[in-house]
């Protein structure tokens, strides 16, 4: 397994001081088909030899294909699934292996915001109630009447009417869950929000509102973003650095004009070219499709080879025989790729 | 949205008070006219069952050759002593229709509520934990599915020897599993919802998951199931005690009587129709107001019907203005 050496922060926003989270040769297995009737189930590899660091009150953007296992390193870090490989260390501590207890214990610094504001808020709370749970679950309050002020004050922070308390969700807009579900996310005044590409259920009128709105929070409460999504463009208003995920490995890694100014990965250009234009006289150049995802089976066979060198123009024999490692490439950008 | 708009919805208006909520609840009953009646004839039938030794003209187990299948009072040959007649011992069907009312009340709610919530937690905790339990609770019920019903009970009131409590259990035993098997899929399904892993994300442990997040979303469906399984039960303790190992004379349940009434169904219509009567009221009464009641709980279902009723106003004062 090969590791990072050194720091990988350098020349983001709090560069020199502990970073929040660090993770190191990350690796997550998903259970496959069984090879024998009752033999167990088999390993597919779906994270591999991931490796970064974030710093408190920085914004890491997570972008990738369907697939690419951005948002099961998101729930990694979150510690809802098991780790196979790598460590991954929180505020000075080690959380890669902890019991039930402290797994729960952890939600009070990393909390979620999820991507469909409709089907991740209980129908059957009001506003009032999904805002104190976390409060109620921790023994912070004992009921959520005894959380009204507090919860008021959350909704204010997310600029929602504090009328709406006593609603329930099903009446409120897109952005307006998506804005109590940040609330929900906030009341713990967590370190860390994993953000699952929060705006991409949204109408595109509102995405800018509620991004806006994490950066403003950020601003404020100097909460870290570990920010998922598949869109180049949401991703870079509010990234510092963009990590690049292609079928579970990381391929570049970079402040966020860097990789948009000179992408140095093939697939970060291809992904690049995908991004819709809206000025037609600064064309990118025609986008190019990226190779076809391939099926579980051949994930589990690829082995050696870099994991895009079948759709690769720049591919050679070293690509398909041998797979490219992180190194550092300038101040602040990492590459896993031979040629570039 | 404006804060305005929000705050004119009515449905949400706090009610603190236990009494003003239940004014509300006639309130919002009252204007569902079907829920309503089915709701008063529920009523009924309970003080019926309650008060039954007040209101019966004669004791129901009292027998009477002389006065053997009498017509009810309105018919020709019928007289005020007997209002709804006699059956063939000479038993009044009015006093035995509201002792009846006790038996098949008290069989079916306590079958429901003892095989609906030692079904409901077995479907919850095979659903939510998985894996190995749920293959063992599954394959459990698989088993009692498989076992014939009938032969089931009829061992096992062989066995503990018939009475209602007896009946009560066996019923119970051997109508938990439907409710398992709901329960179990729709938790299933429910566990991957993003709510619920927001809960968990949140730190909530299971128990809090089932109880906040899981149970009252199950509210609807099995509303409608325990009362599919009400009327059942009302069937299969009037088949029970048809066959002497239910409700034992000389107490009295609408099922007995029909039973009993069923051999001089061509001589005398009114032993068997008052008490099939009051069985397919009370189905249907209950059904009527089980209805509406899985509207009224469900928050998004309830401000939809609001928004009916207001169109329908709406539109009724633009006729009347032409």
């Amino acid at each position: 397994m090969t590791h990072f050496p050194g720091p990988l922060s350098a020349g983001t926003p709090a560069s020199g001081a502990a970073p929040l989270l660090s993770v190191r040769g990350l690796a997550v297995d998903f259970d496959g088909p069984r090879k024998k009737i009752w033999g167990p189930p088999s390993k597919i590899r779906v994270l591999e030899d991931i490796s970064f660091d974030l710093a408190r009150g920085e914004t890491l953007g997570l972008v990738g294909e369907s697939g690419s296992g951005k948002s099961t390193l998101g729930r990694a870090v979150l510690r809802r699934l098991p780790i196979a490989d790598g460590r991954i260390v929180f505020d000075g501590k080690d959380i890669t292996h902890l019991p039930l207890a402290g797994r729960r214990a952890l939600s009070r610094d990393i909390q979620m915001v999820f991507q469909d504001p409709y089907t991740s808020l209980n129908p059957r709370m009001k506003v009032l109630d999904l805002i104190a749970e976390p409060l109620i679950v921790h023994g912070i309050v004992e009921s959520a009447e005894e959380a009204r002020d507090r919860v008021a004050e959350l909704l204010r922070l997310v600029n929602l009417p504090v009328e709406n308390i006593d609603r329930f969700p099903h009446g409120f807009s897109g952005g307006q869950r998506q804005r109590i579900g940040i609330a929900r996310a906030l009341a713990l005044r967590p370190k860390l929000i994993i953000a699952d590409e929060p705006v991409s259920a949204l109408d595109v009128s509102v995405r800018a509102q509620v991004v806006n709105l994490m950066q403003d929070l950020q601003a404020e409460l100097g909460i870290s973003y570990l920010f998922v999504a598949h869109d180049l463009s949401i991703v870079r208003h509010i990234s510092d650095r963009i990590a690049i995920l292609h079928r579970g490995r990381m391929v570049e890694m970079a402040g966020c004009d860097a990789i948009y100014d000179r992408p140095a990965h093939p697939y970060t250009a291809t992904l690049l070219k995908a991004v819709p234009e809206p000025d037609p006289r600064h064309r990118r150049g025609t986008p190019t499709a990226p190779p076809p995802a391939p099926r579980i089976g051949e994930l589990v066979m690829e082995g050696g080879a870099c994991r895009y060198s079948k759709g690769c123009a720049k591919a050679t024999e070293r690509c398909r025989a041998e797979a490219p490692v992180m190194s550092r490439r300038g101040r602040d950008r990492w590459v896993a790729c031979w040629e570039a | 949205m404006t804060a305005t708009h929000l705050a004119t919805i009515p449905a949400q208006r706090p009610r603190p008070a236990v009494f003003r909520a239940a004014g509300g609840f006639l309130a919002e009953l009252s204007k569902d006219k079907a829920a309503f009646a089915g709701f008063l004839f529920l009523v009924l039938v309970v003080l019926a069952a309650v008060f039954a030794p007040l209101l019966a003209p004669h004791d129901p187990a009292a027998q009477s050759v002389l006065a053997r299948l009498k017509p009810p009072a309105w018919t020709a040959r019928g007289s005020a002593e007997h209002l709804l007649g006699t059956d063939m011992l000479g038993r009044d069907v009015l006093s035995r229709l509201l002792y009846g009312a006790r038996a098949s009340l008290l069989v079916g709610t306590s079958v429901v509520l003892l095989a609906g919530s030692f079904g409901v937690l077995l479907g919850l905790v095979s659903g939510y934990r998985g894996g190995r339990t749920d293959t063992v609770i599954m394959r459990v019920v698989d088993v009692f599915v498989a076992f014939p019903g009938l032969l089931l009970t009829l061992l096992l009131v062989a066995m503990i020897g018939p009475s209602t409590p007896t009946m009560i259990v066996v019923l119970a035993f051997s109508n938990w599993m439907i409710y398992t098997r709901l329960v179990r899929g729709i938790v299933m399904s429910m566990r991957t919802t993003p709510f619920i892993e927001a809960a968990e994300v949140l730190g909530c442990g299971p128990r809090r998951i089932l109880q906040v997040h899981v149970l009252p979303n199950l509210v609807p469906p099995l509303l409608t199931l325990a009362i599919l399984e009400f009327t059942n039960i009302l069937l299969a303790e009037a088949a029970l005690s048809f066959l002497g190992l239910g409700v034992q004379p000389p107490g009295t349940s609408w099922g007995l009587d029909i039973a009993n009434g069923k051999n001089y169904m061509l001589l005398a219509w009114w032993p068997i129709t008052f008490p099939g009567l009051a069985i397919a009221l009370t189905v249907l009464s209950i059904n009527l107001f089980a209805n509406w009641l899985r509207v009224t709980t469900d928050p998004a279902e309830r401000e939809k019907r609001h928004a009916r009723g207001r169109l329908r106003l709406l539109r009724r004062k633009a006729a009347a203005n032409g």
